[in-house]
């Protein structure tokens, strides 16, 4: 078993989710958002998914991290599969893998201090007791000064948001996070921030991320492969420089056509 | 007041506009802007920089508590403010339009497509049964929207498709002025470049001067004459598309292009970033209020203290920019 290739971090093969539609009183349509799925990810990579909404992106990622039992399909992490086990286990595994939304004050408890957000998934998993140092430590990490502590997240700006939004999956340790659109509802002088934020705290927990993005360009220089999703299913699969430089699949090729170029020309350093 | 270049012949001219919430502190502050027949100006900035405020104020909308404090819009030679309502809503449809982010939130949910054209129509003029179907059908056409969707209604329709009915609703009455405030933000990168297409070609058919609002420099880089940049309630850098985004002068427009061009680079290793946020609409700084961001600043206790004027760039008079580091005709010495 050493000789072969690594196994992957995670595995997914198969997979597919599909959601029931208003039956008009005969049989019931259904509707495969994710239809017959299959990828890889291993230690340490970026892989982005990108594709239009309605694609299924956000559906796979869900199922990804164990929050929605698919259809059919398998999805293993680090070689268990997560959907083969019994409920605690599964609670157990999500240390190891979370996930992180595009709105993070839609997922950040109003009432609760920047401390307590950061502090809560440790108690959940029973590493509460000494906890205050991990929280401090990891709020360090992601750039949210002392100061700032014991706000309330209405206190704090949409970037410091998303910074504490990261805190809170990273304490638990994770080998892989899934962001759904981390950046795309910050201001433009903030997702940089964010980016660089990712990869530091990449290279300090040595993390892998899959990446849900619609934005092209950030896809392009975030991830190392970038997964094209079009009608719930996967059409391209390649490493970021060459989908972006030889796409193979049409809609690929229009996708790429669309996206409003940077800004012309490069422009020169100041 | 330096300013003078095309006014002559505006279509709009916005002068020393401040707008304020309630009692608290403007929101945006002493805006000049000039719009000539037809141009496409793209007006772009980040959350809280005013842009959507400055959009409505012009077109009399702002939402309750939000007042103009001072300055003048004068569209077609005619003062609005200080207008009535109802002669407020007489100029707004007929002589400038608005068209929202959100096409769905826009249109009425239980009206047809065919009933909301033709009341968009009717409120404008007195044309008899065929007459209005001509118009209608000429803005679908415009608006590349096909006659099938006539009697649909808007949750049957696609994001995109709404929002091209609310575009053919507001150019049904051929107004001077558009202002579309982020009109494809909600929507896929493939329906947004048709969108902006039919939007572009629909202008330029009609002579209709567009003010496009956006965060989006790619969207502005594709598709205006010129660009004004707002920060912190002021524009701090304005003019021809092109030049503002290959050498722009204000360092918050350097910044903010810098960054955007730097992720089509894949070798960097970390982003260019500017620190920092921009500042809440109600918590804007005194003096320039980008300073606390700002690299060139070096201390300068001028930047802190006073709000640099828009003014025009030595050398190039089609440029501005308000920075007391920019040699412009404004600044002293």
């Amino acid at each position: 078993m050493d000789e072969r290739a690594p196994e992957p971090l995670l595995r997914v093969e198969g997979l597919t989710q599909s959601f029931r539609l208003r039956s008009a009183g005969r049989q019931a349509e259904t509707f495969a958002a994710v239809n017959d799925v299959s990828l890889a990810v291993a230690r340490g990579e970026r892989v982005g998914i990108v594709g239009e909404s309605g694609s299924g992106k956000s559906t796979l990622a869900r199922a990804i991290v164990g929050l929605r039992r698919p259809d059919c399909g398998r999805v293993t992490f680090d070689g268990t599969d997560v959907y083969a086990l019994g409920r605690r286990e599964r609670v157990a595994l999500r240390c190891r893998l979370q996930l992180v939304l595009q709105d993070p004050s839609a997922s950040l408890d109003p009432r609760m201090s920047v401390r307590a957000l950061v502090r809560e998934g440790l108690e959940v998993h029973g590493r509460g007791a000494g906890a205050d140092a991990a929280v401090a430590q990891v709020l360090d990490q992601v750039g949210i000064p002392a100061s700032l502590h014991e706000r309330k997240p209405h206190a704090l700006s949409g970037g410091q948001r998303q910074r504490v939004a990261l805190a809170r999956s990273i304490v638990l340790g994770p080998d892989l996070v899934v962001l759904d659109e981390p950046v795309s509802a910050l201001d433009v002088s903030v997702q940089g921030q964010i980016l660089n934020l990712l990869l530091d705290l990449q290279d300090a927990h040595d993390l892998a991320y899959v990446f849900v993005v619609h934005d092209l360009a950030v896809a392009r220089w975030f991830c190392h492969r970038v997964l094209v999703m079009r009608q719930g299913r996967i059409v391209e699969d390649a490493s970021s420089e060459q989908l972006f430089t030889q796409p193979q699949h049409p809609y690929t090729r229009e996708l790429l056509a669309a996206a409003p170029s940077a800004l012309g020309e490069p422009v020169p350093d100041a | 007041m330096t300013a003078v270049g095309a006014s002559a012949e505006a279509v709009l001219k916005i002068t020393d506009l401040s707008v304020a919430y309630g009692e608290g502190p403007e929101v945006v502050r002493s805006l000049d802007l000039t719009l000539a027949p037809g141009e496409r100006l793209g007006l772009i900035g980040e959350s809280g920089a005013g842009k959507s405020t400055v959009g409505l104020a012009v077109i009399g909308l702002l939402r309750s508590g939000m007042r103009i404090t001072s300055g003048s819009v004068v569209l077609n030679g005619r003062e609005l403010t200080g207008l009535s309502e109802r002669d407020l809503r007489d100029t707004r449809g007929n002589d400038i339009a608005l068209v929202y982010q959100d096409a769905l939130a826009a249109l009425d949910p239980v009206k047809s497509v065919r009933s909301q054209l033709d009341e968009a129509i009717r409120a404008h003029g007195d044309l008899d049964r065929a007459q209005r179907e001509a118009v209608m059908l000429d803005a679908m056409a415009g608006a590349a929207l096909p006659v099938e969707h006539l009697d649909s209604y808007p949750h049957e329709l696609s994001g995109g498709l709404r929002q091209r009915v609310s575009i053919a609703m507001a150019l049904a009455n051929k107004p001077s002025v558009l202002i579309a405030d982020e009109p494809t933000t909600a929507l896929d990168v493939t329906t947004q470049s048709r969108v902006l297409a039919v939007l572009d070609e629909l202008v330029k058919s009609t002579g209709t001067a567009l003010i496009l609002i956006t965060h989006d420099l790619g969207v502005v880089s594709a598709c205006c004459d010129t660009t004004a940049v707002m920060y912190g309630g002021r524009i701090v850098e304005s003019g021809p598309t092109q030049e503002v985004f290959q050498s722009p002068r204000h360092p918050y427009t350097q910044a903010l292009v810098r960054s955007v061009t730097a992720i089509g680079r894949s070798d960097l290793e970390r982003l260019p970033v500017i620190e920092g946020a921009p500042p809440a609409a109600e918590a804007i700084p005194s003096g320039c209020a980008f300073a606390p961001r700002c690299e060139r600043r070096d201390g300068d206790p001028l930047c802190v203290a006073e709000s640099p004027t828009l003014a025009e760039l030595v050398g190039a008079p089609h440029r501005k920019a308000a920075c007391w580091h920019v040699e412009t005709d404004g600044s002293d010495g």
